[in-house]
């Protein structure tokens, strides 16, 4: 289920991207030549010190900004702005949901721009709220839910228009660590049961390993690829026995020794 | 970039360190002069190509001209005086009595209760309405004015103080009952200090609406001030006339306005700088 | 299979906004008014002073004048040009506020004239708009939309400039078209700024409702009561008097009870983040 075979082209190809804030003072480089390629079905974890770009590559590749340099290639495709194939749930939850709208409204949103009909919206809708766990809540606003409950209201509405890629920014930076756990185990519930490729952005490293069959370590800014490690774990992971994992423990000591040099290396 | 939505590509570049005062502000001031600019061109032109007849709206020369013949002349200044005054005064009278009341009714819960609805009766009341009784009273006087401006700006500020009492911390309240603050140290250490940003609030909503009542009161009874001699302008068919009043008059409010903002920025210097970064939403 | 998901359900029911307290005290709400009426009543019950007619008397009046075809001369074309001003307002307000705030370019270069704008006490606009418009109807809704537009149009600029910019992003993403995220993210989240803007409008526009009409005209209440008072029918004035202050409030009412609707999110919002630290 990880990698694809080396003939087939990729889901997903990030070539030579780099990117620079333009300053009147000091230019900003944040990301400097980086690649990568993803597999359809992958599940990928990029991890990398605060501040070293990391969001900055997330909405480079979701087409939100566009690169200074290199390209993101989608099925062959250039990527030059968002484009259905690739769903983003960003990290302020609460910001990204829109208030006037009941949750399944919010749900339904990348639906209203393809015009699907209006009781075909509400099905699939409510079909991707099943998916995440809140069939119930969808005549709810999303501020009458808790913090953990609107990031599923985000993931549903990520899912709902069946994206090649799901692309998460740091989702769960901002939720306690219960709910954090729970919101893991469904994310990889959900990758497993649609098959579809993970992009997932985090500056937790012990998520990275959880989580990815893949963990990209990235450097400080400004951001390259600083490792490329496959997590060889089994599929079926569990927060406890997992987390427990002689092998758990060794990939994350290496990610950890990796962004730990970043950390010495530069400054 | 022309007409579209809000764009996000700042979004990340608030992260970046550089900007203020970069490229963006540079540019943004260059486009208000042009627009001002622009405005004042449009103002000298729609007039001489006929589009707006010109006993109508007349060229802006025309009206600087007739503005520069009355600035010569003490009773222009004499009426922007009286203007201020008025709109001084009834303000002052008005954020006074409010906050006087708004200590009281607030702080004590059978008069909160019992004034409600009174309250929210006589608020929304456009004090225009007591023109004609005003007129009875006071005739065209400077009396007439203070009655108008302090009627309306008194619910304005009133209200913004019954919200700062309101929202006194009870947990700062217990604080200060337990160290053994009477009631009179209270109000002045923890209850004026919160209901301040608020007063502030009321006042800067109130000193516009000030204005406008000082000059309806000139406009409409004939209380002496910038009001009454627009009027005297437009029925003596001295349209450059008027037109040089009205922009004395909106640099008025321009300069309250500012003068407003200078007082908030003066009396809340502790509190504003936090108060203002959090943008409401 | 995978793991079964945990359920959770919303932790609240969708609450709307409550009603101000005193309305659901009715004895609280009413016991001052109450007072305040019988002290007015007696105390101009024997009043001989013709400023100051008895109640009884202004009540009399109230009932003559405003229960009769006095509404449809005076009350009705007040209360058309009031609508179509502000009516006026709002569209112009807002659609020019949509286009100007989503611009910088656009709002830089206005931003003088619109600073100008919002200082001018806008009852100059009466002897303005008598000289271009003349005497007739067309100047009072003039005069109304004119000062009406500006704290519709400044606050739909400030609200549009207030859109969050994640959830611009999250337009972008779902592939909303411009129009689709104007509608669906922009005007909505715009609207609470809005309504605000709409609530000065509506005492901006009710006085230069009554002094439009005070100043020239026919017809209207606030000609009415400058006619009662001309002609010395001060309990008739007193009655008119009390007759706009009745509308003012119930003005100002109606358009909290269509706030409180279209907006119950925008509260609900507000005390859900309020009652988060």
């Amino acid at each position: 289920m990880t990698a694809a075979g080396p003939a087939h082209e990729p889901l997903l190809r990030v070539d030579g991207l780099r990117k620079v804030y333009p300053s009147a003072q000091r230019p900003v480089v944040a990301i400097d030549g980086l690649s990568f390629d993803v597999a359809a079905g992958e599940f990928v974890c990029v991890v990398g010190p605060s501040g070293g770009g990391k969001s900055t590559l997330l909405k480079v590749v979701s087409g939100l900004l566009p690169p200074t340099d290199g390209r993101v290639l989608l099925d062959g495709a250039s990527v030059t702005g968002p484009v259905p194939g690739l769903a983003v749930v960003f990290q302020e939850y609460g910001r990204s949901l829109y208030a006037w709208k009941t949750v399944r409204d919010n749900v339904a949103l990348p639906l209203l721009a393809r015009r699907v009909p209006r009781a075909e919206r509400h099905r699939r809708a409510q079909e991707a709220l099943a998916a995440v766990g809140l069939a119930d809540a969808g005549r709810a606003y999303p501020w009458q839910l808790s913090g953990g409950m609107q990031q599923r209201v985000a993931i549903a509405r990520a899912i709902v228009g069946e994206p090649r890629v799901l692309l998460m920014d740091e989702p769960f930076a901002a939720v306690d660590a219960q709910t954090r756990a729970d919101l893991e185990d469904l994310v990889r519930a959900i990758w497993r049961r649609l098959g579809i490729t993970v992009l997932f952005i985090t500056h937790d490293i012990d998520e990275s390993v959880y989580l990815g069959g893949r963990v990209l370590v990235l450097s400080r800014a400004p951001a390259t690829i600083r490792a490329d490690l496959t997590v060889d774990l089994p599929a079926e992971r569990d927060q406890l026995g997992t987390r427990a994992d002689a092998r758990f423990a060794a990939l994350r000591a290496e990610v950890f020794r990796l962004i730990a040099a970043e950390g010495t290396v530069r400054t | 970039m022309t007409v579209a939505v809000p764009h996000s590509a700042g979004t990340r570049a608030a992260r970046v360190p550089a900007r203020p005062g970069g490229t963006g502000a540079r540019a943004d001031r260059l486009r208000g002069a042009l627009g001002a600019l622009g405005l004042a061109l449009a103002f000298e032109t729609v007039p001489r190509t006929g589009l707006v007849p010109a006993e109508h709206l007349p060229p802006l020369s025309t009206v600087l001209a007739a503005l520069a013949g009355r600035a010569g002349d003490a009773a222009l200044w004499r009426t922007v005086g009286t203007t201020l005054g008025g709109w001084a005064l009834g303000l002052l009278l008005a954020v006074v009595a409010a906050v006087v009341a708004g200590l009281v009714i607030g702080s004590v819960g059978v008069l909160r209760t019992a004034t409600a609805s009174t309250i929210d009766f006589l608020r929304p009341i456009p004090s225009v309405v007591f023109i004609p009784l005003v007129v009875l009273l006071f005739g065209a006087d400077l009396g007439a004015t203070l009655f108008l401006v302090g009627y309306a700006c008194f619910w304005l500020v009133l209200i913004q103080v019954l919200y700062g009492v309101r929202d006194v911390d009870p947990v700062a309240r217990d604080a200060a009952r337990s160290a053994g603050l009477g009631p009179v140290a209270q109000v002045r250490h923890l209850v004026w200090p919160t209901v301040l940003p608020y007063a502030v609030t009321g006042l800067r909503l109130a000193a516009s609406v000030a204005l406008v009542l000082t000059v309806t009161a000139g406009l409409v009874i004939g209380s002496p001030g910038l009001g009454r001699e627009i009027w005297l302008a437009q029925a003596g068919a001295d349209i450059p006339g008027m037109y040089a009043l009205i922009l004395v008059t909106g640099i008025l409010g321009i300069g309250v306005n500012a003068l407003v903002r200078l007082a908030e920025r003066r009396l809340l210097h502790w509190h504003v700088s936090v108060r203002r970064e959090v943008t409401p939403r | 299979m995978t793991r079964p998901v945990r359920v959770t359900r919303p932790a609240r029911l969708v609450r709307m906004p409550r009603p101000p307290r005193w309305a659901v005290r009715p004895l609280a709400a009413l016991g001052l008014p109450a007072l305040l009426v019988t002290v007015w009543w007696l105390a101009s019950a024997g009043s001989t002073n013709p400023f100051y007619p008895p109640l009884r008397t202004v009540l009399d009046a109230f009932g003559r004048v405003w229960l009769s075809e006095r509404f449809v001369l005076d009350v009705v074309p007040s209360l058309r040009r009031f609508a179509l001003g502000l009516l006026l307002a709002v569209v112009l307000g807002v659609a020019a506020g949509l286009l100007i705030g989503s611009s910088r370019v656009l709002r830089t270069l206005l931003e003088p004239a619109l600073a100008f704008f919002r200082a001018l006490p806008s009852p100059v606009l009466v002897p303005v708009l008598l000289v271009v418009v003349g005497v007739g109807d067309a100047m009072k809704v003039a005069v109304i939309a004119f000062g009406c537009l500006w704290p519709v149009l400044l606050n739909t600029v400030d609200g549009v400039r207030g859109t969050d910019e994640v959830q611009l992003d999250t337009a972008r993403v779902a592939g909303l078209s411009r129009l689709a995220t104007f509608r669906h993210l922009v005007l909505p989240a715009a609207s609470p700024q809005i309504a605000a803007g709409l609530r000065q409008a509506l005492g901006i526009g009710l006085i230069l409702m009554v002094i439009s009409e005070m100043v020239v005209s026919t017809d209207g209440l606030g000609h009415a009561v400058v006619r009662f008072q001309r002609s010395f029918a001060l309990p008739e004035m007193w009655s008119g008097m009390i007759f706009l202050g009745i509308l003012g409030f119930l003005l100002a009412k109606a358009l909290e009870v269509v706030e409180r609707r279209v907006l119950a999110w925008h509260h609900g919002l507000r005390r859900a983040t309020g009652a988060r630290p």
